[in-house]
């Protein structure tokens, strides 16, 4: 697999930041994301970045006062085709006053165009779209809190199957335990220094938003019994079908403490099941320091599977689900384990990189300590990674991109509509690599945009499996997932040699089934969903 | 342990004994005294295996005679025949319980086969009967350092080096003196935790393995708790200014903190002010024998060990520098501080002045284990291995880059070796249960659980697997059951 950085070419030139270089806080520490969505319908991936901002400027956000919005806040980038993007985030009148954390976008009104929703330390943004290629700031209007909080990882899924996407939001530390004003503490990690957190700081809770139908969102994270209990610190959010009933539930990575699984009940609650899934902690029943979250189908075996980055001196947990909802960490025994150690992992997900049916996992990697290089096993700079599984084991990774920088949160997507896909990962701080897939020998591939009419517009929650040449492929419409970050929410698959698909199965939120035979390859197809 | 198998040739010539054979008959006494000619000179000469034969001959003929028995042993073990060995010194003890060599080499024998408890019964019968003999002492010392019981370990390897500057002993005087020192540092962290001197103890502990920052970090904030003390405004700077990010120092005065321990490591005595100053701190030891009354007492005591740990490893190189034992010492200290490459150099010189010493191979296994380089690690392991096929942990290790590989089935002889030398080490029982979980089966995977978690009682990790089988297995209830017992101990270590 071969991949050139395109990022100078293609006029990707976002300059990203997360306070000064010597990352004495932890807010310096964790970056930020990205989103691929196609804004203005033109069938071609756009491109967000969310960029953090300064410790000056956090001391302002912390004690109630608002900065004004610094330059570079945010990029919005359309993509022109032929390789080449333009910034239009001005002219898109996009910007953050705050610190900003993850990306994500969704139609979340239905209204055919994709809205874009920026979390932050400080508020969340909620844009939205007016379908003219601007944006209007809804936040306030649309009830996101407007309390002053250190929100990460968010995800949209329609929990009550009532058509309209619901919202979820990561909350990682709280605020109240960082006290901006005074030198920054130093903790001891190994023998080196460096700054604290978050373990014994209290956590941010997270919060679940219903989608009221009318622009509005009702916080209803206690009555839906998703509350944070434990104050766990959260970072990566998905919705999916984690147990295969057909309703969509809700993963939380947290930095060390264990993941939530809320499993739905179908009446608008959910159970907290992570220990009993298998989830929650490592296979020792170890707490790990989940930063990202990758899910998918890793083997083909029709149902998803779920991996999170993790800390460094520590692997990254693969969770092969073995049983309806109930999973297992299988890293040792694929091969995996010892290959993830020196890492600390971010951005992460499966995708067929060389079109063969066998989806792969990339990982972007980086450590949050500058002076990483004392340690006997890690470094600040880490690679992005790529691990293929065959026959039951993963391979030695293959690196994508060398260790030139700390990388933060990506996202893959095939912004040239070529069939292969792509990646996106932010640094630290620097210049975002546009990793353009250009693997020569890469194969049939297939790819499908799904809108709802009955359903949520954007499909989340939709199941698809492909059937082509006696193989059958899965994969879910989901959203969240990677680290702050939002893949190309098309679904893609790779073909190998095979030249023509028998069918392809569409189930949809709620269990309606939807046949489409013989659809064209090596494009992207939409499927609409039947009104009846 | 980390002694060579063998207590070396003067040992065992000074434990070949002369035998008269005045109870025999005559013409027996001329058949044994020609064979008894042989096996001496076969001994002369190096050619045990002979010598074994001719006291085979000698004591077929006159079964009742110790010495025989002694020396028949003697030869056996000096070739590998331990068995025979252990047989021979075994009836030369019962002949004439009076004889030290017998029972000190069963307790080598048992030592090697890291059967501490039995080598230590043995030793203590050959220290009754030879209290001054420095070998007894110093197997004694290492015997006792084994088991885990330092302060005795300690009292006999300082009787051993009494009799000569061994780089052996003052080795292993320097670990003891290290694991005394630790759990010393342990004790004022549990009793003062949060004391000055618990902070004291910690900032050392850092600039001791070269962790600057975090060394700087530790004096910055005693020295906002004493800003008047001179010795930590020194070792604040001088800790400050080994790292990048140096904090400011802002903190001047007169009193001092005695740190022995680091003055010590800034300017190392040598030749007789290195004889005076051990003997000076070694005279203390006794005093620590009672629980330390107070926090600054305790850490007088850990700063006494440290001290005392820092200069027996002064020795050894003053001794011979060039040393296996000196080699292996620098090794150490550079592997503490980081430098796991050139430790593994020095790891490598020791090898090469003595290819036989235990642990070395397993010392330069863990530095690729920890550094993620399993496939340099394996050969490694084999190595130790072939020096000392009883190394537990290193059948473990094996074990488990055998199994990281997915050579399961290898990897489960080694676990299952590992065990057998070490029933009580828990860790091979959670590797074999994830071999036999993946072979699926469960009966022998929940079998080693349980016994991991006998062993190891507030280790949750076996709990929290024995919940994923049975659920695998349909059995809700004793999942369930094994999850709530997983919650409550992870609850516990949270505590």
């Amino acid at each position: 697999m071969v991949f050139r950085d395109v990022a100078a070419s293609a006029g990707i030139n976002a300059q990203i930041r997360c306070g000064g270089p010597e990352k004495k806080w932890i807010p310096e520490a964790n970056g930020s994301g990205v989103a691929w969505l196609d804004y203005d319908n033109d069938g071609l991936m756009d491109l967000l970045i969310v960029n953090g901002s300064s410790m000056r400027d956090l001391r302002l956000i912390a004690s109630g006062t608002i900065p004004p919005a610094q330059p570079g806040s945010l990029y919005l980038y359309r993509n022109l085709g032929g390789g080449h993007f333009e910034d239009v985030t001005l002219k898109a009148g996009l910007a953050n006053p705050y610190w900003g954390t993850g990306a994500n976008a969704a139609d979340f009104d239905n209204d055919g165009f994709t809205d874009i929703l920026v979390t932050s330390i400080g508020r969340d943004l909620l844009f939205h779209n007016n379908g003219d290629g601007t944006f209007t700031d809804i936040s306030q209007k649309a009830g996101l809190t407007r309390k002053i909080a250190w929100h990460t990882g968010s995800a949209f899924g329609d929990y009550d199957g009532d058509g309209k996407l619901d919202l979820y939001v990561a909350g990682y530390v709280s605020l109240d335990a960082l006290d901006l004003s005074q030198p920054a503490p130093v903790c001891n990690y190994r023998g080196i220094a460096g700054f604290c957190g978050p373990r014994g700081m209290k956590g941010e809770p997270d919060i679940l938003y219903h989608n009221n139908g009318d622009g509005t969102f009702t916080d209803v994270t206690e009555r839906a019994h998703v509350k944070d209990t434990g104050l766990y610190h959260g970072f990566s959010v998905v919705f999916d079908d984690f147990n295969g009933d057909g309703k969509i539930d809700i993963f939380v990575a947290n930095d060390s403490d264990p993941n939530y699984l809320y499993l739905n009940r179908g009446d608008g609650t959910f159970k907290e099941a992570g220990l009993p899934s298998g989830v929650a902690v490592s296979a020792d029943g170890n707490t790990q320091a989940n930063m990202g979250a990758a899910v998918g189908d890793i083997d083909n075996a029709g149902h998803v599977d779920l991996l999170t980055t993790t800390f460094s001196e520590d692997y990254f947990p693969l969770f092969k689900q073995q049983q309806p909802g109930v999973f297992e960490d299988v890293s040792g025994s694929v091969g995996f384990r010892n290959a993830t150690l020196p890492w600390v992992g971010w951005a992460c997900g499966f995708a067929d990189f060389d079109n063969d049916g066998h989806r792969e996992l990339w990982t972007a990697n980086g450590h949050v300590y500058p002076n990483a290089e004392k340690l006997a096993t890690s470094s600040y700079n880490q690679p992005i990674a790529l691990f293929s599984l065959r026959r039951g084991s993963f391979d030695r990774p293959v690196v994508v991109l060398d260790a030139a920088n700390s990388h933060r949160g990506g996202a893959t997507a095939d912004f040239n509509n070529d069939g292969r896909m792509d990646l996106v990962v932010l640094p630290i701080a620097g210049r975002p690599v546009l990793l353009e897939n250009q693997s020569g020998s890469a194969g049939n591939w297939c790819g499908f945009r799904l809108r709802g009419r009955i359903n949520n517009r954007d499909g989340i929650g939709a199941k698809l499996w492909v059937e082509a040449c006696g193989s059958k492929q899965f994969e879910s419409v989901r959203s969240g997932g990677s680290y702050l970050s939002r893949n190309d929410p098309r679904i893609h698959f790779g073909l190998g040699k095979c030249s023509a698909i028998e069918r392809v199965t569409v189930e949809w939120p709620g269990g309606k089934r939807q046949i489409v035979r013989k659809p064209e390859i090596n494009r992207y197809v939409d499927i609409e969903e039947p009104r009846q | 342990m980390w002694i060579s198998k063998n207590p070396g040739s003067d040992a065992l010539r000074r434990a070949v004994v002369g035998i008269a054979f005045t109870a025999c008959l005559f013409a027996q006494q001329e058949k044994l005294a020609s064979l008894y000619q042989e096996a001496q000179q076969a001994v002369a000469s190096g050619n045990q295996g002979l010598a074994a034969e001719k006291y085979e001959q000698i004591v077929k003929l006159a079964p009742s005679i110790a010495e025989a028995f002694a020396n028949l042993g003697n030869a056996y073990y000096s070739i590998g025949k331990t068995g025979q060995a252990a047989a021979a010194f075994r009836r030369a003890a019962k002949l004439k319980p009076q004889l030290t060599g017998p029972h000190f080499f069963l307790g080598v024998m048992a030592f090697n086969e890291h059967s501490y408890e039995t080598a230590a019964k043995h030793f203590a019968s050959a220290e009754k009967l030879e209290p001054a003999n420095p070998l007894v002492r110093a197997y004694l010392g290492y015997t006792d350092y084994g088991l885990g019981r330092y302060d005795e370990a300690a009292r006999h390897l300082e009787v051993a080096a009494a009799g000569g500057a061994d780089p052996d002993i003052l080795y292993h005087l320097s670990k003891t003196y290290g694991q005394l020192a630790k759990k010393a540092y342990g004790d004022l962290h549990v009793r003062f935790a949060g004391s000055l001197y618990d902070d004291l103890a910690q900032a050392h502990a850092h600039e001791a393995a070269h962790e600057w920052e975090a060394a700087a970090e530790s004096y910055q904030r005693l020295s906002k708790r004493m800003p008047d003390n001179a010795a930590l405004r020194r070792r604040l700077e001088s800790a400050s200014a080994k790292t990048a990010n140096a904090p400011p120092v802002d903190a001047a005065g007169n009193d001092e903190i005695v740190d022995a321990s680091l003055s010590l490591l800034e300017a190392p005595p040598s030749g007789e002010k290195l004889a005076d100053r051990y003997q000076e701190l070694a005279s203390r030891v006794p005093a620590f024998s009672n629980t330390p009354p107070s926090a600054e007492a305790a850490y007088r005591a850990a700063e006494t060990f440290q001290s005392l740990a820092y200069l027996a490893s002064l020795r050894v190189l003053e001794e011979d520098a060039s040393s296996c034992r000196a080699h292996q010492l620098k090794g150490e200290s550079l592997e503490a501080a980081g430098g796991n490459d050139e430790a593994i150099a020095e790891y490598q010189k020791a090898l090469q002045a003595k290819p036989e010493l235990p642990t070395l191979h397993f010392a330069i296994a863990n530095i690729y284990w920890k550094t993620n380089r399993l496939a340099q690690a394996s050969p490694e392991l084999r190595s130790e291995l072939q020096v000392d096929p009883n190394n537990a942990q290193a059948l473990y290790e094996l074990g488990d880059v055998l199994a990281d590989s997915g050579n399961s089935v290898e990897a489960e002889r080694y676990f299952l070796k590992a065990l057998q030398l070490q029933p009580r080490m828990p860790e091979p029982h959670l590797s074999l249960e994830k071999i036999y979980s993946a072979r699926a089966d469960y009966p022998k995977a929940l079998q080693h659980l349980q016994a991991a978690s006998t062993l190891d009682p507030l280790n949750s990790t076996p709990h929290y697997r024995m919940a994923g089988i049975y659920r695998k297995l349909g059995r809700a209830a004793d999942a369930e059951k094994e999850m709530a017992l997983f919650e409550h101990l992870k609850s516990a270590e949270k505590r």
